[in-house]
Protein backbone atom coordinates (compact mmCIF):
# COMPACT_ATOMS: atom_id res chain seq x y z
CA UNK A 1 0.00 0.00 0.00
CA UNK A 2 1.42 3.33 -1.02
CA UNK A 3 1.32 5.75 1.87
CA UNK A 4 1.01 9.24 0.41
CA UNK A 5 2.28 12.22 2.34
CA UNK A 6 -0.63 14.58 2.46
CA UNK A 7 -1.36 17.71 4.46
CA UNK A 8 -4.11 15.93 6.36
CA UNK A 9 -3.39 16.48 10.05
CA UNK A 10 -4.50 13.01 11.04
CA UNK A 11 -2.02 11.33 8.78
CA UNK A 12 0.77 13.65 9.81
CA UNK A 13 0.03 12.94 13.45
CA UNK A 14 -0.07 9.22 12.95
CA UNK A 15 3.11 9.17 10.97
CA UNK A 16 4.88 11.07 13.70
CA UNK A 17 3.71 8.62 16.34
CA UNK A 18 4.39 5.40 14.60
CA UNK A 19 5.72 4.05 11.41
CA UNK A 20 2.83 2.92 9.26
CA UNK A 21 4.20 -0.56 8.74
CA UNK A 22 2.42 -3.84 8.88
CA UNK A 23 2.72 -5.77 12.16
CA UNK A 24 5.67 -8.04 12.02
CA UNK A 25 4.08 -11.32 12.91
CA UNK A 26 1.01 -10.86 10.79
CA UNK A 27 1.66 -13.86 8.67
CA UNK A 28 2.32 -16.12 11.67
CA UNK A 29 -0.95 -17.12 13.23
CA UNK A 30 0.50 -18.42 16.48
CA UNK A 31 2.28 -15.32 17.83
CA UNK A 32 -0.63 -13.10 18.75
CA UNK A 33 1.11 -11.73 21.84
CA UNK A 34 4.11 -10.41 20.00
CA UNK A 35 2.05 -8.45 17.57
CA UNK A 36 2.69 -4.73 17.81
CA UNK A 37 -0.54 -2.75 18.01
CA UNK A 38 -1.44 -0.85 14.90
CA UNK A 39 -2.51 2.16 16.96
CA UNK A 40 -1.33 2.90 20.46
CA UNK A 41 -3.91 2.29 23.14
CA UNK A 42 -4.86 5.42 25.03
CA UNK A 43 -4.34 5.33 28.79
CA UNK A 44 -7.49 5.90 30.83
CA UNK A 45 -7.51 9.28 32.51
CA UNK A 46 -8.91 8.60 35.98
CA UNK A 47 -7.34 5.23 36.43
CA UNK A 48 -5.48 6.22 39.59
CA UNK A 49 -6.38 3.38 41.96
CA UNK A 50 -5.25 5.29 45.04
CA UNK A 51 -8.17 7.74 44.80
CA UNK A 52 -11.46 6.37 46.01
CA UNK A 53 -14.69 6.97 44.16
CA UNK A 54 -15.95 9.51 46.66
CA UNK A 55 -12.70 11.47 46.82
CA UNK A 56 -12.61 12.32 43.17
CA UNK A 57 -13.44 15.87 42.31
CA UNK A 58 -17.01 16.25 41.26
CA UNK A 59 -18.34 19.04 39.16
CA UNK A 60 -20.82 20.99 41.26
CA UNK A 61 -24.02 21.98 39.54
CA UNK A 62 -24.65 25.66 39.00
CA UNK A 63 -28.08 25.64 40.61
CA UNK A 64 -29.21 27.92 43.40
CA UNK A 65 -30.94 26.56 46.46
CA UNK A 66 -34.66 27.01 46.08
CA UNK A 67 -34.59 26.88 42.31
CA UNK A 68 -37.61 25.32 40.65
CA UNK A 69 -36.98 22.27 38.48
CA UNK A 70 -39.31 20.34 36.21
CA UNK A 71 -38.93 16.58 36.43
CA UNK A 72 -38.96 14.79 33.13
CA UNK A 73 -38.73 11.11 34.02
CA UNK A 74 -39.97 8.76 36.67
CA UNK A 75 -43.31 8.57 38.41
CA UNK A 76 -43.23 12.30 39.11
CA UNK A 77 -42.67 13.39 35.54
CA UNK A 78 -44.04 16.79 34.68
CA UNK A 79 -44.04 17.96 38.28
CA UNK A 80 -42.40 21.15 39.38
CA UNK A 81 -40.18 20.72 42.42
CA UNK A 82 -37.84 22.70 44.61
CA UNK A 83 -34.09 22.08 44.53
CA UNK A 84 -32.36 21.88 47.91
CA UNK A 85 -28.76 20.94 47.38
CA UNK A 86 -26.45 18.65 45.49
CA UNK A 87 -25.46 15.39 47.19
CA UNK A 88 -21.75 15.32 47.82
CA UNK A 89 -21.02 11.72 47.06
CA UNK A 90 -23.16 10.96 44.06
CA UNK A 91 -23.65 14.41 42.55
CA UNK A 92 -27.41 13.85 42.40
CA UNK A 93 -29.74 16.69 43.27
CA UNK A 94 -31.78 16.60 46.46
CA UNK A 95 -35.29 17.88 45.82
CA UNK A 96 -38.60 18.17 47.59
CA UNK A 97 -42.11 18.75 46.19
CA UNK A 98 -43.04 20.06 48.79
CA UNK A 99 -44.91 16.87 49.57
CA UNK A 100 -48.19 18.51 50.55
CA UNK A 101 -48.37 20.40 47.24
CA UNK A 102 -47.49 17.79 44.67
CA UNK A 103 -46.71 14.51 46.41
CA UNK A 104 -42.99 14.56 45.68
CA UNK A 105 -41.03 13.65 48.83
CA UNK A 106 -37.40 14.33 49.66
CA UNK A 107 -35.81 12.64 46.74
CA UNK A 108 -32.64 12.42 44.73
CA UNK A 109 -32.79 13.22 41.06
CA UNK A 110 -30.30 13.31 38.23
CA UNK A 111 -29.86 16.78 36.78
CA UNK A 112 -29.99 15.45 33.23
CA UNK A 113 -33.56 14.29 33.78
CA UNK A 114 -34.76 17.75 34.77
CA UNK A 115 -35.40 21.11 33.18
CA UNK A 116 -34.00 23.96 35.20
CA UNK A 117 -36.21 27.02 35.38
CA UNK A 118 -34.92 30.48 36.19
CA UNK A 119 -37.55 30.84 38.91
CA UNK A 120 -36.33 30.26 42.43
CA UNK A 121 -37.51 30.68 46.00
CA UNK A 122 -35.52 33.07 48.18
CA UNK A 123 -34.02 30.33 50.36
CA UNK A 124 -30.45 29.37 51.09
CA UNK A 125 -29.23 25.85 51.82
CA UNK A 126 -29.39 26.46 55.58
CA UNK A 127 -33.01 27.63 55.41
CA UNK A 128 -34.11 24.16 54.36
CA UNK A 129 -32.90 22.70 57.69
CA UNK A 130 -31.87 19.40 56.18
CA UNK A 131 -30.11 17.37 58.87
CA UNK A 132 -26.56 16.22 58.05
CA UNK A 133 -27.46 12.52 58.19
CA UNK A 134 -29.49 12.97 54.99
CA UNK A 135 -26.86 11.91 52.48
CA UNK A 136 -26.57 9.33 49.72
CA UNK A 137 -26.50 6.33 52.05
CA UNK A 138 -29.78 7.55 53.62
CA UNK A 139 -31.53 7.19 50.27
CA UNK A 140 -29.91 3.98 49.09
CA UNK A 141 -32.24 1.00 48.96
CA UNK A 142 -31.59 -1.36 51.82
CA UNK A 143 -30.51 -4.78 50.67
CA UNK A 144 -32.98 -7.51 51.55
CA UNK A 145 -31.58 -10.65 53.18
CA UNK A 146 -31.05 -13.40 50.65
CA UNK A 147 -34.07 -15.70 50.46
CA UNK A 148 -33.41 -19.24 51.56
CA UNK A 149 -35.82 -22.15 51.09
CA UNK A 150 -36.83 -22.05 54.78
CA UNK A 151 -37.56 -18.32 54.79
CA UNK A 152 -39.65 -18.56 51.66
CA UNK A 153 -41.70 -21.45 53.10
CA UNK A 154 -42.16 -19.61 56.40
CA UNK A 155 -43.75 -16.36 55.34
CA UNK A 156 -46.15 -17.36 52.65
CA UNK A 157 -49.05 -15.48 54.17
CA UNK A 158 -47.96 -12.12 55.46
CA UNK A 159 -45.77 -9.97 53.34
CA UNK A 160 -44.23 -6.87 54.85
CA UNK A 161 -45.76 -3.79 53.32
CA UNK A 162 -43.38 -1.09 52.26
CA UNK A 163 -44.52 1.71 54.53
CA UNK A 164 -42.86 5.02 54.94
CA UNK A 165 -41.36 5.28 58.42
CA UNK A 166 -42.56 7.92 60.85
CA UNK A 167 -39.03 9.26 60.91
CA UNK A 168 -39.16 9.97 57.17
CA UNK A 169 -42.55 11.63 57.48
CA UNK A 170 -41.44 13.93 60.28
CA UNK A 171 -38.27 14.78 58.37
CA UNK A 172 -40.37 15.64 55.35
CA UNK A 173 -42.65 17.89 57.39
CA UNK A 174 -39.70 19.64 58.97
CA UNK A 175 -37.94 20.38 55.68
CA UNK A 176 -41.14 21.46 53.96
CA UNK A 177 -42.03 23.94 56.71
CA UNK A 178 -39.56 26.58 55.60
CA UNK A 179 -40.28 25.93 51.94
CA UNK A 180 -44.04 26.29 52.28
CA UNK A 181 -43.55 29.46 54.27
CA UNK A 182 -41.66 31.14 51.44
CA UNK A 183 -44.04 29.75 48.82
CA UNK A 184 -47.01 31.43 50.51
CA UNK A 185 -45.37 34.82 50.14
CA UNK A 186 -45.09 34.56 46.35
CA UNK A 187 -48.43 34.90 44.54
CA UNK A 188 -49.36 31.93 42.34
CA UNK A 189 -46.30 29.94 43.47
CA UNK A 190 -48.25 27.30 45.43
CA UNK A 191 -50.62 26.86 42.51
CA UNK A 192 -47.66 26.67 40.13
CA UNK A 193 -45.91 23.92 42.07
CA UNK A 194 -49.05 21.83 42.42
CA UNK A 195 -49.68 21.80 38.66
CA UNK A 196 -47.87 19.64 36.19
CA UNK A 197 -45.92 20.99 33.26
CA UNK A 198 -47.08 20.02 29.79
CA UNK A 199 -46.63 21.14 26.22
CA UNK A 200 -49.56 22.41 24.25
CA UNK A 201 -49.96 22.84 20.52
CA UNK A 202 -47.42 25.14 18.96
CA UNK A 203 -45.08 25.09 21.95
CA UNK A 204 -41.57 23.99 21.12
CA UNK A 205 -39.17 23.35 24.04
CA UNK A 206 -36.15 24.48 22.08
CA UNK A 207 -37.81 27.86 21.49
CA UNK A 208 -39.10 28.33 25.00
CA UNK A 209 -37.50 30.06 27.93
CA UNK A 210 -37.69 28.27 31.22
CA UNK B 1 -56.21 46.36 -4.85
CA UNK B 2 -55.06 49.96 -4.57
CA UNK B 3 -51.61 50.56 -3.12
CA UNK B 4 -51.56 53.21 -0.44
CA UNK B 5 -47.94 53.19 0.72
CA UNK B 6 -45.09 53.91 -1.65
CA UNK B 7 -41.36 53.60 -1.44
CA UNK B 8 -39.78 57.03 -1.56
CA UNK B 9 -36.44 58.56 -0.78
CA UNK B 10 -36.51 59.59 2.85
CA UNK B 11 -39.21 57.13 3.77
CA UNK B 12 -38.58 55.22 6.98
CA UNK B 13 -38.90 51.46 6.84
CA UNK B 14 -38.47 48.80 9.51
CA UNK B 15 -35.96 46.09 8.58
CA UNK B 16 -36.70 42.95 10.65
CA UNK B 17 -33.37 41.32 9.80
CA UNK B 18 -31.53 44.25 11.38
CA UNK B 19 -34.27 45.01 13.92
CA UNK B 20 -33.91 48.69 13.00
CA UNK B 21 -35.88 51.55 11.56
CA UNK B 22 -33.93 52.82 8.54
CA UNK B 23 -34.25 55.61 5.96
CA UNK B 24 -34.32 54.85 2.25
CA UNK B 25 -31.46 56.79 0.69
CA UNK B 26 -31.53 55.21 -2.78
CA UNK B 27 -33.26 52.62 -4.90
CA UNK B 28 -30.86 50.12 -6.44
CA UNK B 29 -33.27 48.31 -8.73
CA UNK B 30 -36.77 46.91 -8.76
CA UNK B 31 -36.05 44.66 -5.79
CA UNK B 32 -33.41 46.33 -3.70
CA UNK B 33 -33.02 49.47 -1.65
CA UNK B 34 -30.12 51.23 -0.07
CA UNK B 35 -31.04 52.12 3.49
CA UNK B 36 -29.27 54.02 6.21
CA UNK B 37 -29.91 53.45 9.91
CA UNK B 38 -29.03 56.99 11.01
CA UNK B 39 -25.86 55.82 12.75
CA UNK B 40 -23.52 55.95 9.78
CA UNK B 41 -24.35 52.40 8.68
CA UNK B 42 -25.72 51.53 5.26
CA UNK B 43 -27.37 48.34 4.16
CA UNK B 44 -28.70 46.75 0.99
CA UNK B 45 -32.14 45.45 1.70
CA UNK B 46 -34.68 43.57 -0.35
CA UNK B 47 -38.01 45.28 -0.85
CA UNK B 48 -39.70 42.06 0.20
CA UNK B 49 -38.07 42.03 3.62
CA UNK B 50 -39.16 45.42 4.93
CA UNK B 51 -42.16 46.81 6.74
CA UNK B 52 -43.26 50.27 5.75
CA UNK B 53 -44.03 53.05 8.15
CA UNK B 54 -45.55 56.50 7.62
CA UNK B 55 -42.54 58.33 9.05
CA UNK B 56 -40.30 60.38 6.74
CA UNK B 57 -36.92 62.08 6.90
CA UNK B 58 -36.02 65.09 4.80
CA UNK B 59 -33.11 63.95 2.65
CA UNK B 60 -32.29 63.99 -1.05
CA UNK B 61 -31.29 61.06 -3.26
CA UNK B 62 -28.03 59.40 -2.25
CA UNK B 63 -27.47 61.65 0.73
CA UNK B 64 -24.21 60.97 2.54
CA UNK B 65 -24.22 59.16 5.90
CA UNK B 66 -23.31 62.29 7.81
CA UNK B 67 -26.20 64.23 6.29
CA UNK B 68 -28.59 61.38 6.92
CA UNK B 69 -27.48 61.18 10.54
CA UNK B 70 -28.32 64.85 11.12
CA UNK B 71 -31.67 64.66 9.38
CA UNK B 72 -32.52 61.42 11.21
CA UNK B 73 -31.85 63.05 14.56
CA UNK B 74 -33.73 66.19 13.58
CA UNK B 75 -36.81 64.15 12.69
CA UNK B 76 -36.46 62.25 16.01
CA UNK B 77 -37.13 58.95 14.26
CA UNK B 78 -35.84 56.70 17.09
CA UNK B 79 -38.43 57.97 19.57
CA UNK B 80 -41.23 58.25 17.04
CA UNK B 81 -40.68 54.71 15.84
CA UNK B 82 -40.71 53.27 19.37
CA UNK B 83 -44.05 55.02 19.93
CA UNK B 84 -45.54 53.56 16.75
CA UNK B 85 -47.92 50.60 16.74
CA UNK B 86 -45.50 48.49 14.71
CA UNK B 87 -42.74 48.84 17.29
CA UNK B 88 -45.15 48.15 20.14
CA UNK B 89 -46.31 44.99 18.42
CA UNK B 90 -42.74 43.82 17.97
CA UNK B 91 -41.95 44.52 21.62
CA UNK B 92 -45.05 42.60 22.73
CA UNK B 93 -44.03 39.63 20.57
CA UNK B 94 -40.57 39.65 22.12
CA UNK B 95 -41.83 39.71 25.71
CA UNK B 96 -44.18 36.82 24.94
CA UNK B 97 -41.35 34.78 23.44
CA UNK B 98 -39.16 35.38 26.47
CA UNK B 99 -41.62 34.42 29.18
CA UNK B 100 -40.36 31.98 31.77
CA UNK B 101 -42.32 28.89 32.77
CA UNK B 102 -43.66 30.65 35.88
CA UNK B 103 -44.64 33.70 33.81
CA UNK B 104 -46.52 31.51 31.37
CA UNK B 105 -48.37 29.91 34.27
CA UNK B 106 -49.34 33.29 35.75
CA UNK B 107 -50.49 34.45 32.32
CA UNK B 108 -52.69 31.39 31.98
CA UNK B 109 -54.29 32.00 35.37
CA UNK B 110 -54.88 35.70 34.63
CA UNK B 111 -56.46 34.88 31.26
CA UNK B 112 -58.76 32.40 32.99
CA UNK B 113 -59.77 35.00 35.56
CA UNK B 114 -60.51 37.58 32.88
CA UNK B 115 -62.52 35.14 30.79
CA UNK B 116 -64.59 34.13 33.79
CA UNK B 117 -65.49 37.77 34.43
CA UNK B 118 -66.40 38.23 30.77
CA UNK B 119 -68.52 35.07 30.77
CA UNK B 120 -70.31 36.13 33.93
CA UNK B 121 -71.22 39.49 32.42
CA UNK B 122 -72.35 37.83 29.22
CA UNK B 123 -74.52 35.50 31.23
CA UNK B 124 -76.10 38.44 33.00
CA UNK B 125 -76.83 40.13 29.69
CA UNK B 126 -78.43 36.98 28.29
CA UNK B 127 -80.55 36.50 31.38
CA UNK B 128 -81.89 40.04 31.15
CA UNK B 129 -83.20 39.25 27.70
Amino acid sequence: MVFRECSCSFNAHASKKQQMSLPESRTEKGDQNEQTPFFKKKKKKNSDPAKSFSEKKRDSCSLESGQILILLTGRHRGKRVVFIKQMRQSGLLLITGPYSLNGVPLRRVHQKTTITTTTSLPLSTEDFQVPPFVDDSYFCTKKKPKATLESVLEDVGDKEKDEVSEERKSLQRKVDEAVLDSIKRIPYMGDYLSQKFSLSKGQMPHKMNF
Amino acid sequence: MVFTEFISIGGVVYVPALNKACVITNVIDLNRLLVDDGSLNRYTVSVKNIKMTDLTVKISVGARPGTVKKAFAAADITNKFVASDLAKGIARKNTRANLTDFDRFKLMRLKQARNRIVKAELGKMNRKK
